[in-house]
Parts: C-alpha cells; structure tokens; sequence
C-alpha cells in the first residue's frame, strides 16, 4: 500500500470558467494531474480527466458556458479513502427532459449522444440537478480507489470495469 | 487656464527632452525602470513631442476637471498619443523588456514636468493644473497597459494559430500509404483543418491507406472520437482505408465505457503494428535484404 498524499490545501480545490471549447483543455487536464498526484492510477485517472472533458464540453456547448470545481475529499465513512468531487454548475437554458438526455444515445445536438450517460458511467457517483432555465448543477465523484464489492471482491483496476461480475 | 503649465512646457521643452532621454540611458536610482535600449531613443523622441503637443493644446484651453465630462479633449489625446505609445510598446516587446519599465519611463516624464512646473513657478502652482497633469498621466499609463495587453493578445493567438499550422502534418509514408500524426488538442477548429489537410493529400497522392495515430491526443473523449470518426468517413469516401493507432490502454477501457464504438475501423495498438497493416493492404511488406552470395 503507497503512503496517502494528505489532500494539501493549495491542490485541495480548483476552480475553471468555461466559455469555450478552448478551456475544455485546462480543466481536464487540471483534473488528470490532481488525481495522479493523488496517487490514482492511470485508468482511473482518465476516467475522471475524461468525464470532466465531457461535462465541461457540455457546458461550452450546450449551457453558454458555466464553472467546473475540483476538490480534494476524504470518505466521511472509511478513514483513507481519498478521492476527487467534480462540480460542474452552469446558469444555461436546463435539461428539458433529463431522462431523454441520459438515453444512450440520444443528443440534440448532432452528436454522438454518450456525454453525460458516458460520463456516469466513468465517475463512481453522479447526481444532477437540473431545472428549467435555473441551469443545471452536476456533482459527481471518482474514488482513488474502486469500490470493493462484498459479493466479489476485485481488486484489479480490470475488475472494476465490470463491478456485477461474479467471482471466478 | 494654466499659463504657467504652458509656459513651462513651451519655454524648456528641449531641455526636458534631453533630461528625460539622458536619464533613461541609465537604470534609474530607485529601479523604477532599467535603461533605455539606444534603439528605443527614436519612438521615446516621438513620443513626447506628441505628448508636448497635446498637453500644450490642452493647457491653453479652458480645461474642465469634472470627471462627468468625460472630455473630447481625453478622446483626443488619446488618438494622438496611440501611433507612438504602440510603437514604443511594440519595440519593448521585442527587445524583451518588461511592461514596467515602459511604464517607468513615461511616469519618470512626469516627474520630471511636475519638477520644472514647479522651478518656474514664482507663486503657489495653480493646484488645477497639478491634478489636471496627474490625471493626464494616469490616462496614459491605463492606455499603455491597455496597449501592451492587446500586443500580447495578438501575439498569443498568432502563435497559437501557427502551431496549429505545425501540428496537422500529413505525411507520405510510402507510395498510396499516408500518416496523420494527431498530437494535442483536438477542437471543432483543429479537426476541420486535419480533414481538410487529410484529403487534400489523399487526392493528391492517391492514397489507399491513411494511418492516423493518436499517440499523441491527450485525452479521447465523446467530441474528440467523433470529429475523428467524421474524419474516417471523409477519408473513405475519397477511397482511402484508416489504420487507427495509439489508443492507450487506458483510453481503450475509457472509449468502451463511454459506450463509443469505431465500428468496422481497423485499429492497431502501436504504430508499427499500423504501417505493417498498411503495407499488408496495399500487398507489401518489410523484408529482410536477402544474403549476399559470397
């Protein structure tokens, strides 16, 4: 087990305004240096630049931009588990119909329709908040570590891709 | 009216010139500014007559303080005094010198007309005319920053769009066979100009084959892989297969998580396994040179 970086306080939280496709790039790559220099492995760490890439491109796109937060945090429940929390919050028109726009597949915008499903799916927790035209607030978490099913206990950064597999 | 403020500037003027050109030749003795380059004497020159000229103007006309006449007079100056600030900021820039030294050597100027003003003056100088020249700087010193800001503006979006211009290279691997290296950022921008670069070339050389690697795309997200799958389709159209290469494997896991599929694309995982796959398309292949008879 590598030592846990104490989350500091200068790499504890950052924050992005996103106007254009052009910040996308910062904040995402803002993302993937703090959860590597949390310790997250590679994967895991793209995982969260990429879900933070598609909802930041969502807010460039789709909100007339927004802000994205980065924050360092620690599981209330078990002691050394580390994490980060993505805050994504825009004043855009909302999500009309926020099943629709969880529908793989479904986009209104010419596009190929897997952002925010896509970007669910990639972060260990998801909740979004979403009215019309009071914006849309996203917050969503990738833990350092995956979690540990009690039914199947894997270990692997492999095994976490599929966590309803059954032991072998 | 400041009559004496008029006087001053009409009656010393060379002299102030010279004072001000002299001491800028030397890095000032409290450091607010490092010396002049010699080439930075000619726009300094300039300079300042057009600011004698204005502040000259100025000072023989009624001249109103009130911050709620925001005064011809100002916008005035300030079209005057932008050909010859810009061109001083300009130079600063491409000798490398810092916005403050700029900035130093105009609020020197100051100093050294507040000096004279009050030299010459016999009574008390009008206080009028002491606010109305410190207001003046300021308006100067706010438009060269402002001046020095829109430089550099220009010159980070020039630079950006030349590395742009750096970075799509098509290249001619082998007779029908193209690589498109994609490092970097790719945007709704930087993709149209990858496809437009990618077929112009594979109409001019005929290409059967386009490896496009992807070693170097930081991140594939949702946008990135669907301007490259618009990029695939283009290039197909035009007759010519794709070899994707350097997905990571990271990327790989993160791609199918997304729910996003290339479909029938043939993707290879290192570059040399693409060009193999591109030479085996168009029926070749790399081979040992065979032993020479002895």
């Amino acid at each position: 087990m590598v030592d846990l970086p104490a989350p500091s306080e200068e790499c504890g939280s950052r924050r992005f305004s996103i106007q254009t496709e052009a910040d996308v790039m910062a904040v995402a790559r803002g993302a993937r240096q703090l959860a590597e220099h949390l310790g997250f492995s590679q994967v895991r760490a793209y995982h969260l630049a990429t879900a933070t890439s598609e909802l930041a491109t969502n807010l460039a796109v789709y909100a007339g931009g927004g802000m994205v937060q980065l924050h360092v945090i620690e599981d209330p429940a078990k002691a050394n588990r580390i994490g980060v929390e993505l805050r994504v919050e825009d004043q855009g028109p909302g999500i009309p119909d926020l099943a629709l726009a969880m529908t793989e597949g479904f986009s209104t915008g010419a596009r190929l329709g897997c952002g925010l499903p896509g970007a669910s799916r990639l972060m260990d927790e998801f909740s979004i908040d979403t009215s019309a035209h009071q914006g849309t607030r996203i917050r969503a978490v990738k833990w350092r570590q995956p979690a540990l099913l009690p039914t199947a206990p894997i270990s692997t950064e492999a095994g976490s891709l599929a966590p309803t597999r059954t032991a072998p | 009216m400041t009559p004496s403020l008029s006087q001053v500037l009409k009656h010393r003027q060379d002299e102030l010139l010279e004072h001000w050109l002299r001491d800028l030749s030397q890095t000032s003795s409290d450091g607010s500014f490092s010396s002049a380059h010699p080439e930075l004497i000619e726009p300094l020159r300039e300079l300042f007559y057009v600011l004698m000229t204005q502040l000259d103007q100025a000072a023989s006309r009624e001249i109103s303080l009130a911050t709620d006449q925001p005064s011809r007079l100002e916008r005035e100056q300030q079209t005057a005094l932008e050909p010859p600030l810009k061109q001083l900021v300009a130079e600063q820039a491409r000798l490398q010198r810092s916005l403050s030294d700029t900035l130093g050597f105009l609020l020197y100027l100051k100093h050294l007309l507040f000096k004279a003003l009050f030299a010459a003056a016999d009574q008390a100088v009008e206080e009028r005319s002491i606010l109305w020249l410190d207001h003046c700087f300021e308006q100067i010193a706010r438009q060269t920053f402002d001046l020095a800001l829109a430089q550099r503006d220009r010159y980070i979006s020039e630079q950006s769009i030349s590395i742009m211009e750096l970075s799509t290279p098509v290249l001619r691997l082998w007779h029908q066979i193209l690589l498109l290296p994609l490092v970097g950022v790719i945007d709704t921008g930087r993709a149209r100009q990858i496809t437009d670069h990618l077929l112009e070339a594979i109409a001019k050389y005929e290409a059967r084959v386009t490896v496009i690697d992807l070693t170097g795309v930081p991140i594939i997200d949702t946008s990135v892989a669907q301007h490259i799958m618009k990029t695939i389709d283009a290039a197909r159209l035009l007759g010519s297969r794709v070899v994707l290469t350097g997905i990571s494997p990271e990327g790989a896991q993160t791609l199918t998580k997304l729910g996003i599929r290339f479909g029938d694309v043939i993707s290879r995982a290192s570059l040399r396994a693409g060009i193999a796959e591109a030479l085996l398309i168009t029926g070749k292949r790399i081979a040992a040179m065979e032993a020479s008879p002895r």
